[in-house]
This record gives C-alpha cells, structure tokens and sequence, in this order.
C-alpha cells in the first residue's frame, strides 16, 4: 500500500473512530432527552394542553437534540475521510 | 332615557323595563318633590362669607376662597359678610367640582351699594379667559339683575354656542336681595329668580352648559369679580350666603331659602320646623383624644313629628347618636374618638324627620373644631410644662451622679391608648437631670417608656416599667439608681412556665430598701428567650416581682450573687397546645414525581425553636399500605434517611413524625411515581409533538396559518432550488415540490385534508411522475 493509500486507510479509521464515539455519546444523550420530555420531573411535552407554547417549543428543540447530533457526528465522521481528499 | 325611548328598535321587554324604571322614579320623586334636601349630596360648595379673617371658607371645606381686598365681618344678610368697594374680589381656585355642565343652582344675596351704569360681578364662573361663561350672575346697568350662560351640545361643555342672558326687572339700592340661577339639563330651560320669585327663563339651544373641559387651563370662580380679561366688572357693596348645588332647585324650595326674605342658612333644620338651640362641643380637642363629647339640642317647633332622629357626620365620617327627650327639647349627643386628626375639622348633624305626611330629611348648621397636637419630649423653650424629672444616684453611696441617656423610647398617649405617639431621645454628655414636658398642659398624659441610661464607672441600666400615668399638678420626680462596676454583677432572670417553657413578656422589677425607701433598681421585659439581665449589687438584699399576662405575679426576696435565675411562674397559665410552633422540617426528594425503578434516598430533617423534640422518624410504603421502609432518632432534631428503589409502584408515601410534650405529632408526604414508556425519544416523536402541538394553535398560528406558511415555504424552497441549479425541467421542479408537499403534509401533517387523507400528496406524486413519463417518452 502507497503512502497514499495508507493515508487514506487512516482517515476512514479516524472518521469510523468518531463515528462509533459519537453514537456511544448519543446514548448517553437518550435518556436526558426522555427524562427533559417525560412527565413530571420533565417538560410535560406528552401534555400538550396543559404546556405553554414556550414550552412546547423547548420540547420540539428537545426533540431534535438527537437528529442534530447524528448531523453532527457524520458530518464529522464524513470531514475526518472526505477532508484528505479535498 | 330619551335616547333609548326614541330607539325603533327597543324590544317589548326594554319598554316595560323603562316603563318601570320611569314609574319607579316617580314614585321617588312623589316622595321627595316638597322636601328641600340639600344634604343630598347635590351641595357643591356653600361659602356662608361668615370669616373675621383668613381664608373664605367653602362649609364643605372643597373649594375655599381668598380674599383680596374685601372687607370682612361685617353685619349681613345672615351673620357676617364681606363689603366689596369696586376693587375687591374673592378669588375661589378652578376645580372640577365647581366646572359644572349639567343641572345646577346658584344662589347668592347681594346688597348693592350705589346704582350701576355698568355690569357688576356678583359670583360667577367662565369657562375660558375670553369668554363663555358656565355661570353668572350679576347686576347690569340701570340695576338689571342678569343671569348668564353658555349651552353646549357635549357633556363635557364644549364647542360652546351662543350666550343666553336672562334679566329682570331692576332692584334698589342699599337692601338685600336673592339671586337664585337654575338650569335643568333635562329641559334644558334656564331660569333666574329675584328674592324667591320666577323672573324669567329660556330654553337653551343644548343640554349642557358650557364648561370647556378639555381646555388646558380654566379661571376661577369669582365673587364680586371674576377677574378675568373678557370680564372684570367689580362689584360694589356687600355679598352674602353664596352656594352652588348640582341640582335644579324647585321655586318651592327657593322660596323657603328666601325666608320670606328673611333669609336662611342652607343647611338649618329651621326649614322643617325644628330650630337648634344649642350645640355643646369644645372648640378645641387632641390628637388621640377619646372623650370628644358632641350634643345638639333641637326644638321641634312647628311640624308635628312622630320620630326625629339624628346622625352625626364628623369631618366625612357618619357617627350614630344617643337621643334624649324631654317635654321641650330633643338632645342628641355623641362621643368621638379623634384619632389621628389634625387642623379644623368640621361635623354637623343629619335629622330624619316622621310625621303624618311623610319622612323628611335636614341638617344642622356646620360646625368647625380645631383638632390640635399632642407633643412630649425634653423640656424647651417651648415645651415648658414638667411632667417627669429624672435624676442620677450612686446606689452604693446615694451620691448624685451624673448620667448619659444613650437611649430612651416614649409612646405616649391621653386618655385610652387607641392611638399613640412616639419620642425618643438620646444624650450622650452626662447631666445631673433630665426634665421632659408635655403639651397641652391641662391633659393628663400616658406614657410607656424604656429609659437606658449609664455614667462613667457605672454599666448601663435601663429603666421599663409599666405605663405610668402622669397628671397635670406636679412633675413626677424620679431618681434612677446607678451601680458601680466594682460593686455588682450581672444577674440574668429566665421566667418560664409550668411546662418549662420561656415566657416573653413578662415584667420584671428589681427594688430593694435605700434609706427606708423602697425605689426601683431597674425593670424590664424579657424577651423572646424568656431573659432579661440586671446589673445588681450582691450584698443586698432585692425584691423580685415578675408578672406576666395570664400567670399569677411572682414574688421573691434574694441577695443576687449568682450569673442566673430560673423563676417559674405558677397560677393560671395559658396551656401552650400548639406543638407546631417552633417545629420546621424539610422532606427530600423535593419533587412531586419520581421515575419508576429509580432509587431515591428519602430523607426528613427537623429542628426546633420553642419544643424539645424528643422522637421523630418516619415510614415509606405504597399506594395499599405496604410499609418498605423505616427510620427514627431519639434526638432533638436532626436527620434521617432512606434509600429508595420505586419499582413499579404508582405512589411513594412517606408518613412522618415528631414527638413534643409526650405528644404525638404525624404528617404524610406522597410522590407520585411516573413511567417513562412512551417517553422515550424516538425521530417520529418530533413529528407527533409538532402534529400535536399544531392541533393546540401553538404561538396563536391556525391550520389555515400553518398551510398558508407551508405553501410559502414550499413555493419559496422550490424557486430558489430551481433557480440555484438552473432546473427548468418541469418533471424535476415538481418533483422538489412533491417532496416538500410529502414532507409537510405527511411529516408535519400542516397541509388540510382534501378530500382524501394526503391528497395533495399522492396528486403532486401523481403529477410529477407524469411528467417524468411525458419527459422519457420525448
């Protein structure tokens, strides 16, 4: 293997390496998005009639904590092998 | 009301609501129309013109005058009066009480001087510097007595139309006679009469006077002049008994006013044949005063009435009477509390009159009482008369001392504490004496004090006994004992109960025997740890006295050679049951949820400020009893805990106690346990939670807001892509389209049902898919 194949062998290492931290992270990050939601100790999100529009809008930021977070981490995973060949 | 009677399109049951409203005023009127009530509240102001000096005083004390130039106190049409000499005027300040747009009545007795050959101003109001007046009366030239207005179409008097002057025929010279000016807003007919007789009236063009409500600035009120640049036409002779009501009164009761031209007072009860005889009430009374004694005594001298009955109505305030009878007089009296009045105040007497054809109503002349201040402090130059003196002397060797007051605190009060005052006084350069006066010197006088006062060598002691009651004869010489640092210590007195708990409150007095004399040594009252610290000498002997509300007194005789006391008060006292008192506690977790399957650590933490707690703890169990935890501590206070796990449970209750006095004392704290399936974060639940929230109108926005947003968006997103990437291919547009139709309507469920459920969408796909097919076969 040429010294550019290895390099590019070390970038799909790397952004895969970022890849998998990042989903064990996002498992960190699941149940803190549930207990934020949940009712009572939480937002309340499942009540919407009993929640102000402020709230329900915190609970709709809550919810897409977890899609944005995968962005990140394949945006990350993605820059750390697309960026030796850009 | 003739507004809504000229409404076509007032229903059947409006008719007879104002058919009865109408009927229900007549019935009203029926009763009142022969009774001149000017205590009807329609008196606005009444100035009797009656003053030696100062202020032209308004009997409601509203809208006071002053005097520029007049000459007052001289004899008049009722009492005194003011002479005007064709420069003199009573200037009485612009106020909303006297702008007056709807019905009204002026009336004034005039007395002119000399015969006129021009206007002369005898009271009256404008509206504006340059013109309008809202109400006028005056004497023109050849001695036409005039009344003058201006009408206007708004009830607040503007857009003010033409004068309306209304004359009659001339009067003499030197003699009295009554203007009276009424207007009826209702008719809109304004008339004048002279000495009790109609003169003249007219309709006016509007129902409303004129009184320029909304201009900035409006002059005042005038009498002999109205002193403004459209009109200042002095008045020359004497003015007297001038009054504005808020009502149009009758010609009846304007003749009853004229007297036969005699004149009365508004306001003598003299009109319903009951006379005032004599009112006794001191001119003058104090803050605080409690014996305010006010009696009227009233003849009934020519109606016969059945009942007459009195209220007083002190400075605005309503007081009912105590009413005496005898074969010649009714007396009503009445004793007031002052209060915390000060300056002139005045009262008169409302009666209530029965007889045989109906129920009257009249009221006494206005009476003035100066309300005058209280004031105690160290005597000056002028607080002059002694009540209390206060000298220094060493306790051991009764030499005189002089002594600082670093602090010292006065409430005192005259006859019933209901309401008292407040001096303090600080000295800090030693004196021999110390010398506090009070004024007025004919009370007596209350006084609650706490002295603090100390010399060099000699530890503070303070000086608190009860309320001691202080008389007008001589001053209460009193000598304070001070003792030196070498000769005492300091003695603390605890006072508790029978249930050794601490007694605030209480008074303690330390006296002892100096040259067979019993004298005080120091007093005070403990505080809320049941304390109080004297500095006592030890080799002598001292008397204790305690006393405290609701126990029997105490009474010891001690050397005081050791630091503390603990004195029992025995007797009657006032069994404490409240064992909530002093008692907190805190409960965690603090929240009213918890999760299931968690593991808490509960835990009850208490304290105390009054009770020794002498067990507490508590028990955990479920919503059906099952007990799964328990805990306690023999201490006074403190904290135990649990650790928890909530399972499956629905409820987590955690009963609580502490025990106090043997007494029981248990409370229940519940957490409801909440799951979280159903919960959990999913992508699909961001699109439940906007379907949802959309369907409760988040931030205001409807269905029909949310699909107009979306086609915007839709419309904006495919424009822009297309025209980015130069698509002009009609299959490929659509196709962006489609998706975000797909995405809004089926995702985000924001685009209405047409139809079928996600028409919209399946038309786009539809669509965009022919399109394609009509491209490929190309």
């Amino acid at each position: 293997m040429n010294k550019k194949g290895q390099t590019l062998a070390l970038s799909i290492m790397m952004g895969i390496m970022i890849f998998v931290v990042g989903m064990l992270i996002m498992n960190f990050l699941k149940p803190e998005v549930t207990t934020a939601r949940s009712v009572g100790s939480g937002l309340n999100c499942s009540y919407a009639g009993n929640i102000t529009d402020g709230t329900k809008l915190t609970c709709l930021v809550f919810d897409l904590v977890i899609p944005y977070w995968i962005l990140i981490i394949v945006s990350a995973a993605g820059g750390a092998i697309l960026g030796r060949f850009l | 009301m003739r507004n809504c009677f000229q409404n076509k399109r007032l229903g059947g049951q409006g008719k007879v609501f104002m058919l009865g409203l109408v009927l229900l005023l007549a019935l009203f009127s029926m009763n009142l129309v022969s009774a001149f009530n000017w205590t009807d509240g329609t008196l606005v102001s009444y100035w009797k013109l009656d003053e030696a000096s100062g202020k032209v005083l308004d009997v409601l004390n509203l809208n006071n005058g002053t005097n520029n130039g007049a000459t007052p106190n001289l004899v008049g049409k009722i009492n005194k009066t003011y002479s005007f000499d064709g420069n003199d005027y009573i200037n009485i300040s612009n106020s909303s009480s006297l702008r007056i747009a709807g019905s009204m009545s002026l009336v004034a007795w005039a007395n002119l001087s000399n015969s006129t050959t021009s206007e002369r101003t005898i009271v009256g109001k404008y509206s504006t510097a340059s013109g309008h007046a809202n109400y006028y009366l005056s004497i023109n030239n050849g001695n036409i007595p005039t009344a003058r207005v201006y009408s206007s179409p708004s009830a607040l008097g503007i857009e003010c139309d033409a004068v309306y002057s209304l004359t009659s025929d001339a009067v003499s010279n030197n003699s009295w006679h009554q203007y009276v000016l009424t207007f009826n807003s209702t008719s809109k007919i304004l008339t004048f009469y002279v000495d009790g007789v109609y003169k003249n009236s007219t309709t006016l063009n509007y129902a409303y006077l004129c009184t320029n409500m909304t201009a900035s600035a409006m002059p005042p009120m005038g009498i002999g002049s109205i002193k403004i640049s459209a009109w200042d036409s002095n008045f020359t002779g004497e003015i007297d008994e001038v009054a504005i009501f808020n009502k149009t009164l009758s010609q009846f009761q304007i003749a009853q006013l004229n007297n036969g031209s005699s004149g009365i007072p508004y306001g003598t009860g003299d009109i319903f044949g009951i006379r005032e005889n004599s009112v006794n009430y001191s001119s003058q009374a104090y803050h605080s005063d409690t014996n305010n004694y006010l009696i009227i005594n009233i003849t009934n001298t020519t109606y016969s009435y059945t009942s007459i009955n009195a209220t007083l109505v002190y400075n605005g305030t309503v007081y009912p009477t105590t009413k005496e009878t005898d074969s010649k007089y009714t007396k009503f009296n009445t004793t007031i509390d002052i209060g915390t009045n000060y300056g002139i105040k005045y009262f008169f007497w409302n009666f209530t009159l029965v007889n045989a054809t109906g129920t009257y109503y009249s009221s006494s002349l206005y009476y003035p009482q100066e309300i005058l201040d209280i004031d105690f402090g160290i005597c000056n130059s002028t607080l002059t008369s002694k009540y209390i003196n206060f000298t220094f002397k060493d306790e051991g060797s009764l030499s005189v001392l002089n002594a600082t007051i670093p602090s010292s605190t006065f409430y005192y009060w005259i006859n019933n504490q209901i309401e008292n005052k407040t001096y303090t006084f600080t000295n800090n350069t030693a004196n021999y004496d110390y010398s506090f006066c009070f004024t007025p010197n004919t009370k007596n006088i209350s006084i609650d004090m706490n002295v603090q006062y100390a010399s060099e060598g000699y530890p503070q002691r303070v000086y608190d006994p009860n309320t001691i009651n202080f008389t007008t004869t001589t001053p209460t010489n009193t000598t304070l004992y001070l003792l030196g640092t070498a000769d005492g210590i300091y003695v603390t007195f605890q006072v508790v109960n029978p249930a050794n708990q601490r007694v605030e409150g209480a008074l303690i007095t330390i006296t002892r025997e100096i040259l067979g004399a019993t004298v005080t040594i120091g007093s005070g009252t403990t505080g809320s740890d049941g304390t109080y610290t004297f500095w006592l000498n030890p080799d002598y002997l001292h008397d204790i006295t305690v006393n405290a509300t609701g126990y029997s007194s105490y009474v010891a005789s001690i050397y005081p050679t050791q630091s503390s006391y603990t004195i029992s008060l025995g007797g009657t006292s006032i069994a404490d049951t409240d064992y909530t008192k002093g008692i907190s506690w805190n409960i965690y977790p603090s929240n009213n949820y918890l999760n299931n399957g968690t593991t808490y650590n509960f835990n009850y933490t208490t304290a105390t400020a009054y009770w020794e707690i002498e067990e507490f703890g508590f028990t955990l169990e479920n919503e059906n009893g099952i007990i799964y935890a328990t805990t306690s501590a023999v201490t006074n206070g403190g904290i135990v805990s649990v650790n928890l796990n909530t399972k499956s449970n629905e409820t987590i209750k955690m009963k609580y106690y502490y025990i106090v006095n043997g007494t029981y004392q248990n409370f229940t704290r519940s957490w409801s346990v909440i799951y979280l399936v159903g919960e959990e974060w999913s992508l699909s639940k961001f699109f439940e939670d906007i379907q949802t929230y959309s369907d409760t109108e988040m931030f205001g926005m409807t269905p029909f807001t949310l699909a107009v947003l979306s086609f915007l968006i839709i419309f904006i997103t495919t424009g822009l892509l297309s025209y980015q990437f130069s698509v002009t291919n009609a299959g490929v547009i659509l196709f962006i389209a489609s998706v975000m139709i797909i995405f809004f309507d089926v995702g985000l469920g924001f685009l209405p049902n047409v139809g079928e459920k996600h028409l919209l969408s399946w038309l786009s796909v539809i669509i965009s898919m022919a399109l394609f097919f009509r491209e490929g076969l190309k």
